[in-house]
């Protein structure tokens, strides 16, 4: 172009240019009348000019500058990447850059090869990863995989890879410049299959097999790079990876991607047989069997996923002789071999790298091959995937449940689907756990995880177990081992109670299955031993004693004949355990006499296990029964017995806790033998001396433990709830002196209960403690005042406790708290004046009391709550017989009414006196019912009757 | 990191203008792997929209190499006409690799991460680009000069026309008529 010309053309294009859309025909037409050649180069150059000013180039520039920003890599050639030094760059990728590397320190100067991730990848994921990883990369050893030898980061934090260092070239080049004859090249790609089979019974998928990563050395040895390092940096795997960084961070070449990993399913030992199929395509035809049009995803995805490939041989053009003899030579077996390999559908390729590899012999020695058996070969895998479930069992045990064990090769490599489950749970388990559950402190959430996958297919295991005892035997563990995650009370776990329970019931239904078959197993017998417990245990959690008492001892029988046998600590264990729950459940349901026994037994027991077994646990164990010996005490009247049990417990406890301060069950128990203390000294929801001073010592003591227990794990309920109930203690007793404060402290329990009734809102506990607090909190606020917030309180802690007492008739506890909190409310209108209201729910209380006394006549709480009630009676008849004015006989009849009513409540506390131990609680009592009624006589005897 | 200290950076660009055409050999390296690391630690903190603003990062660049203390440096458009070439070269550069790894270059390119955010007909665009470009300077310089400004500057229109000394409407001008030029050479 001349500048002339272009000046002309210019010229024209901007008068054009100028003008509206309707005029340029008129303009052009009288400016390039002359010049036909002008006119088309303006119109053409017009035409283009179409949309916005600069979007054209825009556009074209963003593009530039994402890709740009996808891999750019500086050239790191001569630093320094932790022990080693930079001596040049090898290659550049999708998920960052290749370098060539020495060891600094090395005399021999071996050369390494480092992978440097590419930053942008989500650097703590992948390095956590990579951590666990690394475990098992650094196990496989074997001749034709080139060894990972360490990983790490740089100064600027991204992680890097070290890999011995492979001189050599792409197997697909080397095959093409030694011209390496066919059989020869099949030889060698069976050498691949035999890495590639060696790193699936390690339970390690390649995922991105390509020439590139099988490199041929000068020797002729194969060598596969990469093992495992793809799904180090797969997006897959990292949770937080939001959809729009796939793409951009999925490192995988479209000519070797398998379907599955196209469409982002799993991916799968199958998956690296297909890619090792497009391999052996291009060592037999120099061709790849895909072609694209553009590299755009939905291109890639139609060509893999939809476009069968042609066959091996159709691919050679018979050009010249040789070419024509290969075409021959692929024709038949080889094309079939290579087919199978390229299934669209996993399921129907080679079962394994072996079988492929086995193929490819029995072809080299003139065998019929697998591959033309379609049919016949995918029902015979079919029929195989059965019968290894037993095996993919195991894994899910011990991969996933035992935890921080890697199971190396399980012969699972056949059990394709079933692999392909076990497998996604082992990754869920392994990383996205593995770190986070080493120590037990805070790892509560990551188990949440294993547990949702670990059900989902668990239940689908488990409809195929029929049949099949060592499946089901392993499926009862497993089972119990989630229920334990679910729900298990004593340990840390996500509070998910009727979870838990369905997964004990489901072991157990397997586990009774065995045993009927096969009652002499150890495990099986163990397994139902155990599950009888813990089941019992999670019920017993939700409220239902009575419930929890049978089943448990449905189990104490099976766990003492396994505790009869010598040498098991863990079995006598269960017994000592057994012991303890069911004491437990005596004492809920009002059975005081038989929990003392239970527990003194339980006591001995555990002595004599300590003495057999000694150990830290053991210990611990004793001093568990010392406090459960003072809780019979408590219920039984002995509050100095009590003491002295606790005072026992604690000593043993304080002495582990303080030898071992990480153990958190051991500052657990110090905590909760103070908060006994504290309990007897003077809180008024227990039995108590009256010594607040002391009690508030107590608490102040156990207050410090609580609150570091709930923030070392914070996502696991139980040290919350622990806190929660440590603030409620403390609050009841700083409400007469303190009510300000104790209000304060009301309310940060019940901001602690709310959010775990959030979680689980039926929790029968934290709604126990959501009523305590509501009820110890309308105290305080009347005290300062707010008489109708104290009101709302009461009513719905009255609510609440109506609730859970409906949940068991059975419970006396919740049916003593109901009583309690009537008599509360009672008072509270009594204060208010309103004498009808009062009596209405002091009425409710003595029938319910009554009620309860008749039912379990040993159980002090409803005699001291109905006897409370009683007293109220007498003195509310007593303030009326004062009322001057009131003619004498009606005073006289309402005195008469109170003494029958004191003289109900004296003999209520005469019979605590005779029935149960007696302290400074009963006898003041006992006393003060005895002194009113004394009055009462008198002013009757006054009013001349 | 190698960063150069300002002192180097000005002493060049000065060096430069007063005609020492080895000074800015020796400032290309420096200012070029600047401009490239942070439009790619730019796009990498800002994956989401992958977004790149050239002025911005000019700016920043300019900032980082010679300091806000040097009002005397009068020639900061000068300096952004620098910097815009070097944006041209960077991107195109990287385009014009990224075709020979369509081509079935080296073993390290087969990713489908670029394939798929990078398609081929957009690769070879930006390359083509840059030759039209170059082919427009064979006969009409300003214009070239204004859409390397522009564009791989990410300057306005009114300092495009002050770095070449022209008025923003022609400017404007210039900008449409490249445009359209350019455009309908890459269609053909």
């Amino acid at each position: 172009m001349t500048p002339e010309r272009w000046r002309q053309i210019e010229e024209n294009f901007q008068a054009a240019a100028d003008c509206a859309t309707a005029e340029r025909v008129a303009v052009l037409d009288q400016a390039c009348a002359a010049d036909l050649d002008l006119r088309r180069e303006v119109e053409s150059l017009l035409a283009a000019q179409a949309g916005e000013q600069g979007t054209f180039m825009a556009a074209l520039l963003l593009e530039s500058a994402s890709s740009l920003a996808a891999t750019h890599e500086e050239d790191l050639t001569g630093r320094r990447v932790g022990a080693y030094r930079v001596t040049g760059l090898i290659g550049e990728g999708g998920m960052g850059a290749v370098y060539r590397a020495v060891r600094d320190d090395d005399q021999y100067h071996k050369e390494v090869a480092i992978k440097l991730v590419k930053p942008g990848l989500d650097t703590a994921f992948v390095l956590r990863r990579f951590r666990y990883e690394r475990q098992i990369l650094a196990k496989l050893e074997h001749p034709y995989v080139a060894r990972l030898l360490e990983g790490g980061t740089t100064a600027d934090g991204r992680p890097y890879f070290v890999m011995e260092h492979v001189a050599g070239q792409p197997i697909t080049d080397y095959c093409v410049q030694e011209q390496l004859p066919l059989p020869e090249r099949l030889k060698l790609f069976r050498a691949i299959c035999e890495a590639v089979q060696y790193a699936h019974q390690n339970l390690i998928i390649h995922r991105d097999l390509k020439p590139s990563n099988i490199l041929v050395t000068a020797d002729g040895v194969p060598k596969l790079l990469d093992f495992g390092i793809a799904k180090l940096l797969d997006p897959e795997f990292i949770p937080e990876a939001a959809t729009q960084t796939v793409t951009a961070l999925r490192a995988m070449t479209p000519d070797y991607a398998s379907p599955e990993q196209v469409r982002g399913e799993q991916v799968t030992t199958a998956t690296d047989i297909y890619s090792l199929g497009v391999v052996l395509y291009e060592l037999l035809t120099g061709q790849r069997p895909h072609r694209f049009e553009n590299f755009s995803a939905g291109e890639i995805e139609r060509v893999i996923c939809k476009t069968e490939p042609r066959k091996p041989s159709a691919a050679v053009e018979p050009t010249t002789a040789a070419a024509a003899k290969l075409r021959k030579q692929l024709a038949g077996d080889l094309d079939n071999i290579v087919l199978q390999a390229l299934c669209k559908e996993p399921a129907r390729r080679y079962q394994s790298a072996e079988q492929f590899s086995e193929d490819i012999r029995r072809h080299l020695a003139g065998l019929p091959v697998c591959a033309r058996q379609d049919t016949l070969t995918y029902r015979t895998g079919k029929f195989v995937r059965r019968h290894k479930l037993g095996v993919a069992a195991t894994l899910v045990v011990i991969l996933s449940l035992v935890g921080g064990i890697v199971a190396t090769s399980y012969q699972a490599r056949r059990a394709e689907r079933r692999f392909q489950q076990v497998r996604k749970l082992a990754n869920t388990f392994l990383f996205n756990i593995h770190d986070e559950i080493q120590n037990l402190p805070g790892s509560t959430k990551a188990r949440e995880m294993v547990v949702t996958t670990a059900l989902e297919y668990l239940d689908s295991l488990a409809q195929e177990a029929a049949g099949d005892p060592t499946l089901a035997r392993e499926l009862a563990v497993a089972y119990q081992k989630v229920g334990d995650v679910q729900g298990d009370p004593y340990a840390a776990n996500l509070g998910h109670a009727e979870a838990a329970m369905k997964s004990y019931q489901k072991s157990l239904s397997l586990a009774e299955q065995l045993a009927a078959r096969n009652g002499g197993n150890l495990e099986v017998r163990r397994t139902l031993a155990q599950n009888y417990f813990k089941l019992g245990t999670v019920i017993s959690e939700t409220g239902n004693k009575l419930g929890a008492q049978a089943t448990m001892r449905q189990g104490v029988g099976p766990a003492e004949a396994l505790a009869e046998q010598p040498g098991e600590d863990k079995d006598l264990v269960l017994v000592i355990n057994y012991y303890m729950r069911i004491g437990n459940t005596q004492l809920d349901t009002g059975d005081v006499a038989g929990a003392l026994g239970t527990y003194r037994h339980l006591q001995l027991l555990s002595e004599r296990r300590a003495a057999r077994y000694p150990s830290n646990r053991a210990k611990m164990a004793v001093a568990f029964a010392h406090s459960n010996v003072g809780e019979a005490r408590v219920a039984l009247g002995d509050l100095t017995g009590a003491i002295e049990s606790y005072r026992q417990s604690l000593v043993i406890l304080e002495a582990l806790a303080q030898k071992e301060p990480s153990n958190l069950g051991y500052r657990r128990g110090v905590m909760i033998g103070y908060l006994w203390l504290g309990h007897l000294s003077a809180n008024p929801r227990f039995f108590n001396l009256g010594d607040r001073a002391a009690a508030l010592g107590y608490y102040r003591k156990a207050l410090p433990i609580a609150e570091g227990l709930a923030v070392t794990d914070a996502k696991n309920v139980f040290p919350r709830s622990d806190l929660a109930g440590a603030y409620l203690d403390i609050a009841d007793i700083l409400t007469e002196d303190d009510p300000a404060q104790a209000a304060d402290i009301y309310r940060r329990a019940l901001a602690i209960t709310r959010s775990l009734l959030e979680a689980e809102p039926d929790d029968f506990r934290f709604l126990r403690r959501q009523a305590f607090c509501l009820r110890g909190l309308a105290a305080p606020l009347e005290r300062m005042g707010d008489r109708q917030g104290a009101h709302q309180h009461l009513r719905q802690a009255l609510e609440t406790f109506e609730k859970l007492a409906a949940r068991d008739p059975a419970d006396v506890k919740m049916h003593a708290e109901l009583q309690a909190t009537l008599n509360a409310l009672g008072d509270f209108a009594l204060r208010a004046g309103d004498t009808a209201d009062a009596q209405e729910h002091y009425r409710r209380a003595v029938a319910i009391g009554e009620a309860a006394v008749a039912a379990t006549p040993s159980y002090l709480y409803s005699q001291w709550r109905l006897a409370d009630s009683y007293l109220r009676f007498g003195q509310l008849h007593a303030k009326l017989a004062t009322g001057s004015g009131r003619p004498k006989a009606e005073r006289a009849a309402n005195q008469r009414e109170a003494c029958a009513w004191h003289q109900k409540t004296l003999a209520l506390w005469d019979r605590w006196s005779q029935q149960a131990v007696s302290s400074p609680f009963n006898t003041s009592r006992r006393d003060q019912a005895a002194r009113a009624l004394a009055q009462c006589e008198a002013a009757l005897t006054a009013l001349g009757n | 990191m190698v960063t150069p200290s300002a002192y180097n950076v000005t002493e060049l660009l000065l060096a430069w203008r007063g005609g020492d055409q080895g000074a800015l050999e020796r400032l290309m390296p420096v200012v070029y792997q600047e401009l490239r690391r942070m439009a790619g630690s730019r796009l990498r903190r800002e994956r989401s929209d992958h977004t790149l603003q050239p002025t911005a990062l000019i700016h920043e660049a300019y900032l980082r190499l010679l300091g806000q203390d040097h009002p005397e440096w009068q020639s900061r458009a000068h300096f952004f006409g620098f910097a815009a070439r070097l944006m041209r070269q960077i991107l195109v550069d990287h385009a014009r690799r990224h075709n020979v790894a369509k081509r079935g270059g080296g073993r390290a390119k087969e990713s489908l991460d670029e394939a798929v955010i990078y398609s081929p007909e957009r690769a070879a665009g930006l390359v083509a680009l840059d030759e039209a470009l170059d082919r427009l300077a064979g006969f009409d310089q300003r214009k070239a000069r204004v859409v390397e400004l522009r564009f791989f500057g990410g300057l306005s229109l009114e300092e495009t026309a002050a770095a070449l000394g022209v008025s923003v409407g022609s400017v404007r001008r210039d900008v449409r008529l490249a445009e359209a030029w350019l455009r309908r050479e890459l269609q053909a």
